[in-house]
């Protein structure tokens, strides 16, 4: 009978844990995994299998970067996992061509299952070396040129890859509509890479059909490019257009000054380097090369000969457009292409969003994250899903979301407040992480500091905009020696507010008087307690229980006449004169555009912590009245609301 | 998979708070209320320690001693001064919300990049399986870490769980039983039942800050809201786990309460893996303990039902 008991029991737990496990079979390491578009046989990695791969590189540079972070995350998703299953060796030429040739003699001799290399002069010297190994190339424009073979189908039996030959016809075709009245395009290159020479080539044939001369000037290392280009912008030429030319992408920055300083339209091949300064790109991301390129090595990892592997030539004739600088500049894009400039479009990302609990904060970031989503063009279901999460203030319900959340992949995570970025960030260590709504990210043991933080996590934090209310304060009421505010014990970011205006009071010369509130129903007495103690101002820091609790402050500050002023907005309403709010639809706002720089592949640990990019100035005159008060003409005019 | 391993590890940790409640409410029918303070007592004691550079193991130790000084202290005022039980509870449980300021001196004390219980695992994990090892368990991919971290709340648990059994069965713990059963009785057989109750809050609060510190620990954080609605979760498992095991004996109440306490942590977790509403989680977690309460019941009902049918035939 109690063994029947004891079996009762071990039946209900594993019947429920059935349940679960049967809800969770879409994420079993089975055929049927998410993106099973064009996968042949053979790509997928066989289990118990540690696999060796080879990378080599001309020198460390963002382009490579880039190549590299889509080529990993494709191979995960065909099962290769880096550093777990598949072993990683990379080299690099440090920038050196003399070196190239060393490398792949030093990989040809170590035990691996294929070499990777990267980039025009690195294949060549890999053709040239390596014997014992197959090897997959990417980053190429023409590996033809390289000597990996006569054709893409007819190619050296121990090498097959991506090319990623730009389009050029495309290139020169948007900078005639772009800019109209074209007639000179002027580029930059280094003749020894035969990359270049080629795309130059192409470049020239098709500018003479249309009637536009290619200007063309060649350097040979770094250092000549920034004169080069300042000589070739002297050449009354109306845009420049470089290509993915290693020394000039070395170098871009310089080109990028130069171009700035002559208002000179840039555009680009490489997509990526859009953010760093050119206005437009048409062509490869190096990312998504990269990710096609995954598909190429799991091949041969599993035993294909890459000689009945054809290469293949990858663009994915993306169009990424710089919109901030072409306003700047007055200019006007077509419409076709900004139409079709969206690269974020189509990937449907799966995004997971957690709150601690329901409060108008959350819903507002929830909000702002959702319009923000939608104003870089996404739609819900069709470019991204969205799953929300909410914990109901619970913190062992908290710690179930945050299992939940880490049993899937998630292309990002989004958290608001503070307990639930904790225990998110403490669970999940392989996806990126994008808070909203922290106070004071350091002392919730987020970083270091702003910049020096956990590498899977960056995020908004809303903390107050201490300083500027002060000054207000100052300013309105000059000669003011006295402050005061209540706050909340029990909340983290209460104490570490109090604790910055207090500083920021130190700082003006003012005094703080700050008495503490455990329950709403203490609020009241505490203002008071602040009120009869000398104060001239209510400087209202904002936490959950003096939000839910500001009218009864406000009661106090008029009935002992003392002008409130206030971090959240809706109490201007309540009677505040006048309130510096940071905005949490803007902190989901900007959440959403931490994601996006880190879904175009940018680390989430190279992205510093931010606050909310905007303030609001609300104002109200009637309290203005009734304290006989003046707030500065300049908080006016810049208040979103006066009433 | 790794959502049902998280679970189990989640429900494994709280089962020191259901063992906690079990004591209080079953043995000594006490109801104590000073679990939602210290919960977070052990939670604040144990970061605080951690943070000052303390091994986390003695730590942990040192925030079950704390919690057992609540918990006697409850206990005292219940006896000394004729304090209605819940009454006690809540004065303790109010004080200590202010302790547990002080202890932490601020509200929130993140241990992420501290050395914890856990950190040994993982590194013991690292150095056994590698750096971010994976394991395929029937199928799913299931980080290495996570299992060793499930085994090793496994072993913590059953280790309590015999340590507490074997309590129970030494002759202090048996008059402590019989003082909950039937304190008139036992008083005439010369035990002080005052005595009893005292240790016998202490423990239990020992155990539940002890669950406090463990979940600090693996969650990375310590908050003074944290205990907020433990104490009613922890019930919900003694009686879930009492409902399906259906037996009296002392084993078996023990082994009930870890067994309800896991299995709540996997109704939350069905409940979220289903994608509901996030609105509705807290009815669907109602009603998913509600069908887990009465199946039992309605299970036995129809046994007896095709019995008696064989029976007039």
């Amino acid at each position: 009978m109690k063994i029947k008991k004891v079996l009762n029991a071990l039946l209900a737990l594993l019947a429920i844990a059935g349940i679960l496990l049967l809800s969770d079979l879409g994420n079993r390491i089975g055929p049927e995994k998410r993106g099973t578009k064009t996968r042949k046989a053979g790509t997928k990695a066989v289990e118990g299998i540690t696999y060796k791969l080879g990378l080599t590189y001309f020198a460390p540079e963002e382009a490579f970067e880039m190549m590299v972070t889509g080529l990993w995350k494709g191979m995960e998703e065909l099962g290769f996992v880096k550093d777990s299953n598949l072993i990683v060796i990379a080299q690099h030429a440090n920038g050196e061509m003399a070196n190239l040739q060393p490398i792949h003699l030093n990989m040809d001799n170590q035990d691996v299952d294929v070499i990777v290399p990267t980039s025009t002069p690195g294949i060549s010297a890999a053709v040239a070396t390596v014997k014992k190994h197959p090897m997959v190339f990417t980053m190429s424009y023409t590996p033809l040129e390289a000597g990996v073979g006569e054709s893409f189908t007819k190619h050296r039996p121990n090498i097959t890859g991506v090319a990623s030959f730009p389009p050029v016809e495309k290139t020169i075709d948007f900078i005639r509509e772009t800019i109209p009245g074209t007639k000179r395009i002027g580029t930059l290159y280094n003749s020894s890479e035969a990359n270049s020479r080629k795309v130059a080539e192409v470049g020239k044939a098709y500018c003479e059909k249309t009637g536009i001369e290619l200007v063309e000037s060649t350097v040979i290392n770094t250092s000549e490019v920034y004169q080069a280009t300042s000589a070739l912008c002297m050449r009354n030429i109306d845009a420049i257009w470089i290509s993915g030319d290693n020394t000039a992408i070395q170098a871009f920055h310089a080109i990028v000054k130069v171009c700035n300083d002559n208002k000179m339209p840039l555009v680009v091949n490489d997509v990526e380097f859009v953010d760093n300064g050119a206005l437009a790109g048409v062509g490869i991301s190096w990312y998504n090369t990269g990710h096609f390129t995954a598909p190429f090595v799991a091949r041969v990892l599993n035993g294909e000969n890459p000689k009945n592997i054809p290469i293949e030539n990858y663009v994915d004739e993306l169009i990424v457009l710089n919109t901030g600088l072409a306003e700047k500049w007055g200019i006007q894009f077509p419409e076709k292409y900004l139409a079709k400039s969206n690269p974020l479009k189509g990937n449907n990302y799966k995004f997971s969003l957690t709150h601690y609990v329901d409060s108008p904060n959350s819903e507002d970031a929830e909000h702002g994250l959702r319009e923000e989503l939608k104003r870089n063009g996404l739609v819900e279901g069709k470019d991204y899903t969205l799953k929300v999460f909410n914990a109901q203030g619970d913190v062992s319900t908290m710690n179930s979301i945050a299992d939940a959340v880490s049993a899937e992949k998630w292309d990002i995570v989004f958290v608001t407040s503070t307990p639930t970025t904790q225990t998110l960030v403490n669970k999940i260590k392989n996806m990126p992480i994008v808070f909203a709504n922290v106070g004071d990210p350091v002392k919730a043991g987020l970083g270091i500091s702003f910049t020096d933080h956990l590498s899977h996590v960056t995020g908004i934090s809303t903390m107050s905009d201490f300083k500027s209310l002060i000054e207000l304060v100052k300013e309105s009421m000059p000669g003011i020696k006295t402050i005061g505010t209540v706050y909340t014990p029990g909340e983290v970011n209460s104490v570490a507010y109090k604790e910055r205006l207090q500083q920021e009071a130190k700082n003006a010369g003012l005094r703080l008087i700050a008495v503490p509130a455990n329950s709403a129903t203490e609020v009241a007495d505490a203002a008071l307690s602040i009120a009869n103690r000398g104060i001239e101002a209510f400087t209202q820091i904002s936490d959950n229980l003096t939000a839910s609790c500001g009218s009864s402050i406000i009661k106090v500050a008029y009935d002992n006449h003392i002008p409130y002023f206030a971090f959240i907005e809706k109490q201007v309403e309540q009677g505040a004169v006048a309130a510096i709010s940071r905005d949490y639809y803007n902190a989901g706002a900007d959440a959403v555009d931490m994601a996006i720089e880190v879904l175009k592949g940018k680390s989430p640990g190279s992205i510093p912590y931010r606050y909310v990019g905007k303030s609001i100035v609300t104002v109200n005159r009637d309290a203005m009245d009734y304290f006989n008060i003046k707030v500065p003409e300049k908080y006016i005019s810049e208040a979103v609301n006066n009433e | 998979m790794s959502l049902l391993i998280g679970s189990f590890t989640i429900g494994l940790i709280l089962a020191l708070l259901a063992l906690g409640i079990f004591i209080s409410f079953r043995i000594f029918d006490f109801p104590d209320i000073t679990a939602e303070g210290s919960f977070t007592f052990g939670a604040a004691t144990a970061a605080s320690l951690i943070v000052a550079g303390v091994n986390p193991l003695l730590s942990s130790f040192i925030a079950f001693i704390a919690g057992m000084a609540a918990g006697a202290v409850t206990g005292l005022i219940h006896t000394r001064f004729k304090i209605n039980p819940l009454l006690a509870g809540i004065l303790v449980m109010t004080a200590l919300y202010s302790v547990n300021l002080h202890v932490m001196g601020k509200s929130n004390m993140p241990l992420l990049n501290e050395t914890t219980v856990f950190t040994w695992i993982e590194n013991f994990s690292v150095a056994v399986s590698g750096e971010g090892a994976k394991a395929n368990v029937i199928g799913w991919e299931v980080a290495v870490k996570d299992l060793w971290l499930l085994f090793f709340c496994l072993l913590v648990i059953v280790a309590f769980c015999i340590g507490l059994w074997w309590f129970f069965k030494t002759n202090i713990g048996t008059a402590m039983r019989a003082t909950g059963d039937n304190d008139q009785m036992i008083r005439a057989l010369g035990v002080n039942t005052k005595a009893m109750i005292i240790i016998g809050v202490a423990l239990s609060n020992g155990f539940i800050a002890l669950a406090g510190a463990m979940l600090a620990q693996y969650q990375g954080f310590a908050d003074v809201q944290m205990g907020i609605g433990m104490m009613v979760w922890g019930l919900a498992s003694v009686i879930i786990g009492e409902a399906i095991i259906n037996d009296n004996s002392l084993g078996f109440v023990i082994a009930g309460a870890v067994v309800g306490s896991v299995l709540f942590r996997l109704l939350v977790a069905i409940a979220l893996r289903w994608g509901l509403n996030p609105n509705d989680l807290k009815i669907i977690t109602a009603l998913f303990v509600f069908i887990a309460l009465i199946l039992p019941g309605l299970m036995k009902n129809k046994k007896k039902l095709t019995f008696k049918r064989r029976a007039h035939a």
